[in-house]
């Protein structure tokens, strides 16, 4: 390689870069146009619609949930359905003791293994003195529910109160199959209330 | 161009179009979210770092862990399918009166399984001669059978092997069954809705692929939603190193360099674990290249009144001491899962329906009078 | 053939001569440029270090400051806040005050700014081999690294601009155009980053979205417009041609600017699909800028670049950063998407643009500015180490692409299949490659060191020259 370095080329070194008259060429904005058609069908592709909840490339939608458990929309609906009962036993479970009306948050009456007397005081109520979280409550007045609720509903708000965790109740959820087999049981019985001594001989 | 402002000008302008559309959208779409609830429990999910493992994660950030680790798991597809899981009501016997079996079938929910399933061959059905006496069994077959599509194999197709039977009342002696697998959520969703609407019980299921998942770092990909209680969030960018999104939840045997557990007391396992994968990771790993974090741990025993446990590394060595940071770093790592279900990114459902025991059953025969 | 416009046509009788021009430019400019070599060396360096202990972790082990979690990024930030930016602002005054025809404001102020630059620097690198490193990629100095850093970057450009208002030549060259529009991007983006990071942070995924955009933007705006003012002043200057098709390049200059800033987030994973979606297509679309600026390049020296090369070491060096640029893009924009993803791939780019599209360019253009402003002479006193210089960095940056490149790839393909076991193929399988990439970064030192033994030559002869024999 053969180099005159030594000499500086002044005129070289002391001059600034010139531009050549001219110029202006079309081509980039053809091409860019294309590539631009290009990445409007990428992101239309994979791009999930501009929302803010897909993540998936490819999906144009946040991805429907996978279906809850019948127990937990059992639950979900008794906590609607419950309103039938909240006029007494109060929203927060914790019942009028004022009014001698009992609570179900933490009552053994609600939480034991088996539902059969919860659905039995809903289906025909009950009455007598009533010791529930030791303390005892003499209320006549609960309506039995038979006829005014079917077979679902009934379900539905025993699954709810039995499991309600904010009221400390964690218990099994309550099929709408159980709620007919005691019904059928208890047929005769009409619109007739509990006594809770009877109640109580039952698991 | 003469004119500096003209420059300057465009360049504020250039900026802003980028800032506007990476740095201001994202926030906008992206700032509010909050942590969503764990189905069943009262739970939320990012769950706020207890005070040690926000130590951890400064300590995470501090040694520069990001640097070789990722803490995002990749998913390349979320498919879908349908389920059924009971008949449901009224189902008729199929068999024939004096067979001594007996087959529920709900007719109705054939029909929307021939609705579903268009694409499988045709078996031919007669109904026994006690339903052909029966006028809404044999319309709603006459029905059926016009629909013309029964399902044969029920998913030749995802690989669910069933006994070679031709007879429709295969389907409903075998529950749960996948109707459909991995198809996408339009189609999975309206299945599951003629199939729920013929009074039979099915479900959506949930199919997350990918290398990642199937690796078993992680039931479904990272979300946005995972990172509200990060500052920084490191998420990091290469993968020298395992990725760590679910390291807290990670099945021994899905580590890079599998292991198992030795005693049901996995929880001290697994930290023990990484607390000796900190001191020298060659101990468990010979060939990994994760640098060693000896400096956290105390050759002898400080003079400190809450000195902790000492670490056995190996059987011949002296046991070392791990130092707070050492603690607070493994904290941080226990910390980290992914295997909850949010709206963006749900997880599959075991199949709880066919599993899940309600409440003992009622004993009809407790006392029926007051 | 198209007619020259001469460029001095409006400079009036009082612009100052280009040997003023060059005296006032002298102190800044040379300690720039040194301390800049000076970072080089030290940067590579501990790049080095670094990439040891990616398939040797027990090199150095035990020692949490020098841990390679620590290491890689005070490497990579000195490169970029010591190496990168310190040359991008002597290159940047040099060529406002030649281009400008206009001597240089406050050189003195200037020099301070600079070494208090070089200070936060300092500062910064010890902080994050202290542990204070921010997270977040090309970020990672520390807020009290950071906000001095900031302060010395607002006088030097302050002062900058200044001297670009002041000037005599009223028409702006092209180079000018990528000066003034990266002198003015980088506060802006920097401060939008720190400001949305570190001092009113914004929550979880985005932090990571706007770290990703500042790093692009740094690289593909900053540094790479940077290169390209001084590929568009040595190209024509070298070749002793005019430089051809200005409206290509003006064409390119914009599209750049509205596009470069959107690419570079396209492997992030745990974000909302558009924007890996929007910032895949960007990288697509700046081919066509890139393409463009290319494109009026060749054209001005198509013809005479293998007789250039033979003689002048500047033009090899801005052809080998020519077309660095040209293999950057094209691999970013074809490669770079979901397969790469969470590889060496992607780390690769930082290298290529800071060390070898940004490096090769600043190398080469100071190896024409350092002799002018010391000797006079416009090639520095050693041919050979300017050869070695060159081919040591070419070779370096190639290495160190090729290894980061195909480690990348081998991670990738374990990544995309269930059945590759992670630690025999990713981790003991990428050794070889990751071994050239320390050779890489040695060669890369090699040539920082021909550089400085030049720049000492030069200086040495300078100081003869001018203290004469007095001793």
């Amino acid at each position: 390689m053969s180099k005159n370095k030594k000499q500086p080329a002044p005129e070289r070194a002391e001059t600034e870069p010139t531009i050549a008259a001219g110029g202006g060429s079309a081509w980039p904005f053809v091409l860019l146009g294309v590539v631009l058609f290009g990445c409007f069908l990428h992101v239309e592709n994979t791009g999930g619609a501009f929302r803010a909840d897909v993540f998936q490339a490819g999906m144009k939608n946040s991805p429907p949930q996978a279906d809850e458990p019948p127990e937990v929309k059992s639950y979900k609906r008794g906590a609607r359905l419950y309103d039938a009962c909240a006029g007494c036993h109060q929203p927060n479970g914790l019942g009028q003791p004022a009014q001698n009306i009992p609570p179900l948050a933490g009552s053994e009456w609600v939480f034991r293994e088996k539902p059969d007397r919860l659905i039995r005081i809903i289906l025909n109520a009950v009455e007598g003195p009533i010791t529930v979280n030791k303390v005892t409550y003499d209320n006549p007045a609960m309506t039995p529910f038979r006829d005014a609720l079917s077979d679902d509903v009934i379900a539905d708000i025993a699954t709810f109160i039995r499991g309600n965790a904010g009221w400390g109740n964690s218990a099994g959820f309550v099929t709408p199959d159980q709620v007919k087999a005691i019904r059928d049981a208890t047929e005769k019985m009409g619109t007739q209330k509990w006594r809770v001594e009877t109640l109580q001989a039952i698991d | 161009m003469r004119y500096g402002p003209i420059i300057g000008a465009g360049a504020l302008f250039s900026l802003a179009c980028s800032w506007a559309a990476l740095v201001m959208a994202p926030q906008l779409q992206l700032g509010d979210l909050s942590p969503a609830p764990i189905p069943n429990t009262p739970d939320f999910h990012p769950a706020a770092r207890p005070g040690l493992a926000a130590q951890g994660a400064e300590v995470y950030r501090s040694l520069g862990c990001y640097q070789c680790h990722t803490r995002a798991v990749r998913q390349d597809q979320l498919l879908f399918g349908a389920r059924l899981n009971g008949i449901g009501p009224k189902a008729i016997n199929l068999e024939a009166a004096g067979s001594g079996k007996t087959n529920l079938v709900n007719l109705k929910l054939l029909i929307a399984l021939a609705k579903a399933r268009p694409d499988l061959g045709l078996a031919k059905v007669e109904l026994p001669p006690t339903l052909a006496a029966d006028t809404n069994a044999v319309a709603a077959f006459a029905q059926f059978t016009t629909h013309l599509t029964l399902l044969k194999h029920a998913d030749h197709k995802a690989g669910i092997v069933r006994t070679n039977s031709a007879t429709v009342n295969e389907l409903a002696g075998k529950l749960p069954a996948e109707i459909l697998a991995k198809v996408g959520p339009e189609e999975a969703e309206r299945v599951v809705k003629l199939l729920s609407d013929s009074g039979a019980k099915a479900e959506l299921v949930i199919y997350n692929l990918g290398p990642d998942i199937a690796r078993g770092w992680g039931a479904r990909r990272s979300v946005a939603r995972d990172y509200l209680n990060d500052a920084p969030v490191l998420l990091g960018s290469v993968r020298v190193g395992p990725d760590l999104a679910s390291i807290g939840t990670r099945a021994p045997e899905k580590f890079a360099a599998p292991w198992k557990f030795a005693t049901s007391n996995t929880a001290t396992e697994l930290e023990h674990h990484l607390l000796v994968h900190l001191y020298n990771p060659r101990l468990l790993a010979p060939a990994s290249t994760c640098p060693s974090a000896s400096y956290l741990f105390d050759k002898v025993k400080p003079e400190v009144r809450y000195a902790g446990e000492p670490l056995v590394v190996a059987k011949e060595s002296p046991p070392v001491f791990p130092k707070h940071n050492a603690h607070a770093l493994v904290a941080y790592l226990l910390t980290q899962r992914n295997d909850v279900s949010l709206p963006e990114a749900p997880v599959p459902s075991v199949a709880k329906s066919a599993t899940a025991k309600p409440a003992a059953p009622a004993d009809t025969n407790a006392p029926s009078k007051p | 053939m198209t007619a020259a416009q001469p460029s001095s046509q409006n400079a009036c009788a009082t612009a100052p001569s280009v040997a003023e021009v060059e005296a006032s430019c002298r102190l800044p400019v040379l300690f720039l440029a040194f301390s800049g070599a000076a970072w080089l060396l030290t940067g590579v360096v501990l790049a080095l270090l670094a990439s040891v202990q990616l398939y040797n972790p027990t090199f150095m082990e035990g020692c949490a400051w020098v841990t390679y979690g620590r290491l890689r990024p005070a490497a990579i930030n000195a490169l970029t806040y010591g190496f990168a930016l310190q040359s991008a602002f002597a290159l940047a005054l040099w060529l406002i005050a030649r281009l400008g025809r206009v001597e240089l404001s406050a050189p003195l102020g200037l020099t301070i700014a600079a070494k208090f630059w070089n200070i936060a620097v300092t500062v910064g690198v010890f902080g994050i081999l202290a542990g204070d490193a921010t997270g977040f990629d090309l970020l990672e100095f520390p807020l009290y690294a950071a906000l001095p850093l900031f302060a010395s970057y607002a006088c030097i450009a302050a002062w900058a601009l200044v001297t670009l208002h002041r000037r005599t030549e009223r028409e702006l060259y092209v180079s000018l155009w990528f000066v003034l529009a990266a002198l003015l991007w980088f506060p802006w983006i920097l401060s939008t980053a720190q400001g949305l990071l570190l001092v009113w942070q914004v929550p979880g995924v985005v932090q990571a979205i706007v770290a990703g955009w500042f790093g692009n933007n740094l690289l593909q705006i900053v540094l790479i417009g940077f290169a390209l003012a001084v590929l568009f002043y040595f190209v024509p200057k070298t070749v002793n041609r005019p430089l051809a098709n200005p409206g290509l390049a003006r064409a390119g200059f914009w599209l750049l600017l509205l596009i470069g800033g959107w690419c570079g987030l396209a492997q992030l994973a745990p974000v909302p699909a558009w924007i890996p979606a929007v910032s895949g297509a960007a990288n697509a679309l700046v081919i066509v800028p890139v393409l463009a600026l290319l494109v009026s390049l060749w054209q001005t020296a198509e013809g005479k670049i293998g007789e250039t090369c033979k003689e002048n070491a500047t033009f090899r060096f801005m052809l080998g950063a020519s077309i660095l640029l040209l293999g950057v893009t094209l691999r970013t924009a074809i490669f770079g998407g979901h397969f790469t993803q969470f590889t060496f791939f992607d780390t690769a780019r930082t290298d290529i643009v800071v060390l070898g599209v940004f490096g090769l360019a600043a190398l080469g253009a100071l190896h024409h500015i350092v002799p002018r402003l010391t000797t006079g002479e416009d090639e520095l006193p050693s041919e050979g180490l300017a050869d070695l210089s060159f081919w040591a960095a070419l070779l370096g940056v190639i290495a160190v692409g090729i290894g980061f490149t195909f480690a990348g790839v081998k991670q990738a393909a374990v990544g995309a299949s269930t059945n590759d076991k992670f630690l025999e193929f990713a981790v003991t399988g990428t050794a070889n490659h990751l071994k050239l990439v320390t050779v890489g970064y040695g060669a890369l030192a090699v040539s920082a060191l021909a550089f400085l033994a030049n720049f000492a030559l030069a200086a040495r002869r300078c100081c003869l020259n001018c203290c004469g024999g007095a001793r």
